[in-house]
Order: structure tokens, then sequence, then C-alpha cells
């Protein structure tokens, strides 16, 4: 199988440094992680988004990287909306699947934050369907308002239980120094009076845009950090094409084929990052992912299991939602976490005992899904 | 098709029923959008289908911060209708005083943006309630 050697990235932020900058950053200390030299790697797999209005618009990011770092060795670009991350990760392991590589180095990187936020909304609207439903007034918040007022009324799930996630992924985020919200308290009452964004959603259920870069090293040698999973699925782009919008078919398919490949069950999973691009997100993807029954995840943000303290932490790196969400890095950066957790390298925020973890990366809402299980050797 | 010309797309139908999809001759499957191929059979020949513009609310939310273009119309309701011959639409919302999912709506033409004061109007489809 394949083993993450080494992990790197870069604050999640505000920071205005030019993309190649964050990306060295992020590369230098995957290398340094498992102390391999630039050398050593015979290919790249890199994501993103290509966004136009950050003043560098560069399209080629393979031959950008090539420069970058001087290297003329085989480098592919893939791009999937937010889900970038997780798919380079899993391009790369079909890559080295091939035999022909033996340390592939997977890169994720945007810069967001460095314009006007309308410019940088249309931009992530690039990842959702545009023709007949963002001409409608639709957008991303919009979209996935939809299918939590659909969720919320079936399941009887409150705009308490969404607020009670975006804390706990604040609470976590507080914690971690690559954090955008790092040391920045935010209380529930906070949360739950900001503004409604798109109802049932206020700006505390929505993720928050980041620059950032995340970079792991991916190796046929063996390491502590084997991958037993990685599965990617996809679903039509518009929530309405759907027969069912409060179940994501890409993420219970990848996830059940994921499992498969591991040979483990959901209770089996230790730790786990999970996609909270909004927070309703996160609890349809409890309930997909198998961590419990259809309609049953509110009882599970109630009960605090995913808490840090609780018997299946989720989002320990304070996730999307208080992280950052940097498009195509945030995939790379869900690895970053679960190995710095696995390694018990994670600070004020580590979890204990584990030997499962869990990434799960969608793009769109529920478009396109990755999910990828690591296991500590 | 409509999309690209709703004047047209309300000409064409007899400026009533305008949500143009298609329609399978081979075994009857209707779609929105429009398909060239019937993807429940394969079959290549579908005609035009007219919806009789009738559906049920089957999501809805009301937008408070809009994507470019729609500041001016804030706040307004965006909702995933299902139509009555069985497939959904997104589109938004007009005219009512309290919405809940499985209230009965009709489509209706309204003023979606418009390039400026001198510029393009951009038609499209709404929904209003029906009863």
């Amino acid at each position: 199988m394949m083993f993450i050697r080494g992990v790197g990235m870069t604050k999640f932020g505000i920071q205005d440094v030019p993309s190649g900058q964050m990306i060295y950053e992020s590369a230098l200390e995957a290398l340094g992680d498992c102390g391999i030299s630039m050398n050593e790697i015979d290919a790249i797999v890199v994501s993103n988004n290509d966004i136009i209005s950050n003043g560098e618009r560069q399209r080629h990011s393979a031959s950008m990287l090539s420069s970058l770092f001087q290297k003329k060795i085989p480098i592919v670009a893939v791009t999937s909306g937010c889900s970038g991350g997780g798919t380079a990760l899993w391009t790369a392991i079909r890559l080295q699947k091939s035999g022909n590589y033996n340390n592939i180095l997977v890169i994720g990187f945007e810069k967001m934050v460095s314009n006007l936020s309308s410019k940088v909304t249309d931009e992530m609207l690039m990842g959702a369907e545009r023709l007949y439903e963002q001409s409608e007034g639709m957008n991303f918040p919009a979209a996935n308002a939809l299918v939590a007022q659909q969720y919320m009324s079936i399941y009887d799930a409150t705009s308490d239980d969404l607020a009670l996630v975006a804390y706990k992924n604040h609470q976590n985020g507080y914690l971690n120094p690559k954090a955008r919200f790092y040391k920045k308290k935010i209380s529930i009452d906070e949360i739950k009076k900001s503004p409604v964004v798109a109802s049932p959603l206020r700006l505390f259920d929505c993720s928050i845009p980041a620059n950032g870069a995340a970079a792991l090293i991916l190796s046929k040698e063996k390491s502590d950090i084997e991958v037993i999973g990685s599965a990617e699925e996809t679903d039509y782009l518009a929530p309405f094409e759907r027969e069912d919008m409060i179940s994501w078919d890409a993420s219970k398919k990848a996830a059940a084929e994921a499992y498969k490949q591991a040979g483990i069950y959901p209770d089996d999973i230790d730790v786990a990052e999970l996609h909270d691009a909004f927070t309703s997100v996160e609890l349809i993807s409890y309930e997909d992912l198998g961590f419990c029954k259809k309609g049953e995840a509110k009882e599970l943000i109630r009960k605090g299991i995913t808490n840090l303290n609780g018997k299946l932490p989720v989002n320990t790196s304070g996730g999307l939602k208080a992280k950052g969400h940097p498009i195509s890095a945030t995939g790379i950066s869900q690895i970053y976490e679960l190995v710095k957790q696995m390694r018990n390298e994670a600070g004020e925020r580590q979890v204990s005992n584990i030997k499962y973890a869990m990434a799960q990366n969608i793009g769109g809402a529920g478009s396109n899904v990755t999910v990828h299980i690591l296991k500590k050797c | 098709m409509y999309k690209s010309n709703i004047v047209m797309a309300w000409r064409k139908t007899n400026r009533g029923n305008y949500i143009i999809g298609s329609k399978c001759k081979e075994c009857h499957a209707l779609f929105f959008p429009s398909r060239t191929r019937c993807t429940k059979c394969e079959s290549n020949k579908l005609e035009d289908y007219i919806f009789n513009g009738n559906g049920k609310i089957f999501a809805h939310s009301t937008v408070f911060y809009p994507p470019a273009g729609l500041e001016k119309q804030v706040p307004y309701t965006v909702a995933i209708i299902k139509l009555d011959e069985g497939p959904k639409m997104t589109a938004q919302v007009v005219e009512f005083d309290d919405l809940k999912v499985g209230m009965k709506v009709q489509s209706c033409v309204r003023e979606l943006y418009s390039d400026g004061k001198s510029g393009i109007i951009h038609y499209g489809i709404k929904f209003r309630p029906s009863d």
C-alpha cells in the first residue's frame, strides 16, 4: 500500500504573499518532516483553482511548480473545486500504483483573501451550477441552505444544533496555531446572533476563505502512516437534479468504498476531518459516513460525541469553519491534521489512542467527494 | 433553451407556459433542463416538452447576501420547485405571505436583473402561490 512520509502546511490566514512562497513553505516543511531532499521527489500532483482575481492568474500551475522547484519531472495539475486537495491525493495514489514513482509530492494551494469579497464569492461560485441556479439568485450558502432547510424540517434538527457544530470547531481552531481563528474566542452567543446569510444558515454556519498551501509526501517506502482507503465519487452538479438532497450519494459511495478497501467499519474510526463548508454539511456527513443513522446526527453533536474529548473527535483542526478554507489546500490540510494527531504532535488539541483516521473532502454541494482512511503503523 | 432566450420561449409557448424541457419519445421520460439524449433509455429521439408551470415548494431559503448583480433584490427567496410532472428546478418565489414546504405554486415571467439603467433587462422564470 501507500504511506505518507511527511506533511507540511502554511498558516491559513490573510497573509498577502505570492502563492509560490506559500507552496515553497509547505513543501519544505513536508520534506523536512521526513528528512528527504527535493531530489528524491520524482513526481508532483498539484491542485489549484486558477483564481483570476488574485493578481496572479496562472493557469499553468504544473509548470509554475517546475520553475519554483527547478525540477523537470512529471507534474500534473488537478482541479476539482473545494475537493481539489483530496482529488490530488487520490490521483497521486493511482499514479504511485503505476509503480514508476517512489516519492510523490502532493500540494494544494489557494490565494483568496487579497481581493473584494464579492469577487472571491464569484470565483468560488465557479464550482457550482451557473446556468440554472446562479442566474436565479443562488450562491453556495443558498444552495446549502436549501439542503439544510429540508434536512432540519425532516429530522427536527435546529439552528442550535448547527451553532453547536460551529462552536465545537471554533473551540478546536482556537488551539490550532495554523488556523485562521487561532486564539480568537468565539462565543455561542456570537454564533447564534450572527446575521442570516441564507436562511436557515447564519454567518457562523459558513466556513471562511483563507490564503494557504498544504503539502504531503506520498511514498512506497514504509512510514508510520499508511493510506489504507482511498475513494472518489461524483454526483450531479446542482442539488435540484438529485432525487434526495439531504443524503449525499457521492459521500456515501466514497465512504463505502474506502471502508471496503480498509477492511474496517465506521465504528473503528478514531478521529475525522470532515468538510464542514457549512455546519449543516458536517451533520449530514456524520450520517453519510456511517457514524450514526439517518436523522441522528443532532444527537452526536448534542451529546458531545464529536467534541475534542468525545468518542469520535471531528475537525480537531478547527475544520473549514475555524481553520479556514483555502479551496484546493483544504483536502491536504485535513491529512496534515490527521498525521499530526496520529503522531501525537497536535499540541493542545491532541486526542489519544488513534489507530484509524478519516478525511472527507467535498467539492460543490456534495458534487464531488473524496474519502481517505489512514492507519497508524 | 428558454434560458438563452426567455422572450423567444415566451412566444413559442403561446405566452403562457414557458418552462421548456424534453420528453423522450421512446420511454416518455421527462427532463428539465432539456436534453438531446435520454439518460433513462439512451434514446436520442427527444422532443421539446412544455411543463404546465405548476408545482410545489420542495425546499426554500431567503437570501440576504446575494451573488453579484442581485444586490437590489435582497432579501429574496429561492426555492427548489417540484413540478407536477416530476422534474425539479431552482427558481425564486415571489408574491407570498408565508412560505411552506409543499405549498402549491405556479410559474410566471419576471425580471431577474438588468444591466444598469440603459442595459438589457434579463427575464426569467419565478414562481408565485397558486391558491
